[in-house]
């Protein structure tokens, strides 16, 4: 079976609650990016990823698929959100493709886990074609709880 | 700092009620487990699995978004089901795939969420694909893992692997 080998780039743990986690100074020598986020926000609300700065709402776009555990539906946009988080343990695990690439927009895969709440996979695209070398991600309207651990890997391809 | 396999568990002649990962070691930040595997129910084409975490069933709670062919719908419950395995009438040769993921596995302060995905393969539109948001509710450190089928058994070349990550 072949080995994907996932390398740490930086991680954190909030000490306290916080609105906005960002990585920052993002190195290009990885196939892809994976973020791992396990923890829950203090209200329910929608993440916002801002990718280099651009907070620009018309350069993204998504669609969104949940189970709620007694419906499903499917939503799209052209905004900052990239899933959302709950006010319970679960898990939101990034990927973003590709992410050096200078010659394409950017794809990312989101899956967000709460089993209290809900099951959903978005799929985003950033209408640029820089390398990605920053990532923040905002609990829009709240704050992400203290003691949820951000892990930036790199992915070997 | 990588994806260090752990173990692959391959299941040989003759089958095996459960895929067991024991005495996992501590020493990682989350785990992976990948399973390729199916059942040996002649009746059915897909069967569900379960997963109990360190010998325990209980204490879960799941929501679940799943395709059947034709449309999304949904799944919840509160015990130790993760989706469906292919089964013993599926195309022959096929398995289901599966990834898994736990963050924070060996935390002893934290509840343990988990992610997976699972997908049982074969040339049917009886066939579901299955997306979990998991959640067992309890603050151990999670040290071994079960893989089962209730009143079935794994078939001959079923696989999983456990992945540390850090």
């Amino acid at each position: 079976m072949a080995q994907q080998a996932h390398v740490l780039i930086s991680s954190q743990t909030l000490a306290s609650a916080t609105a906005t986690v960002t990585f920052s100074s993002i190195t290009s020598g990885f196939r892809d990016l994976r973020l791992v986020v396990a923890g829950q926000s203090t209200a329910a609300a929608n993440v916002f990823v801002t990718l280099n700065g651009d907070s620009t709402a018309s350069n993204y776009a998504w669609i969104w698929m949940l189970s709620n555990g007694s419906t499903t539906s499917s939503t799209t946009g052209t905004d900052l959100v990239f899933g959302d988080v709950q006010p319970g343990p679960g898990t939101n695990i990034y990927d973003f493709l590709d992410y050096s690439a200078t010659d394409k927009h950017k794809s990312a895969l989101a899956r967000v886990s709460f089993a209290g709440y809900e099951a959903t996979v978005v799929s985003k695209r950033w209408a640029n074609t820089a390398a990605i070398t920053s990532i923040a991600l905002t609990a829009n309207g709240t704050t992400w709880a203290s003691g949820t651990t951000f892990y930036l890997y790199g992915v070997l391809g | 700092m990588a994806q260090v396999l752990i173990s692959t568990v391959t299941v040989g002649a003759g089958g095996a009620a459960s895929i067991d990962f024991t005495s996992i070691p501590q020493t990682y930040t989350d785990l992976l487990i990948v399973l390729s595997g199916r059942c040996n129910d002649g009746a059915s084409v897909q069967d569900g699995v379960r997963m109990s975490i360190n010998g325990v069933t209980t204490n879960r709670s799941f929501k679940q978004l799943v395709g059947v062919g034709t449309a999304a719908t949904v799944n919840g419950g509160t015990d130790d089901y993760l989706g469906n395995v292919t089964g013993g009438t599926a195309t022959a040769n096929s398995h289901a795939s599966m990834n898994l993921y736990f963050p924070n596995y060996a935390s002893t302060t934290l509840n343990k969420p988990f992610s997976q995905e699972i997908v049982p393969e074969t040339n049917s539109s009886a066939i579901n694909m299955f997306v979990t948001a998991g959640l067992w509710s309890s603050t151990a450190a999670i040290t071994s893992l079960s893989f089962y089928i209730t009143g079935f058994s794994w078939v001959q070349y079923s696989t999983a692997s456990i992945y540390g990550i850090k």
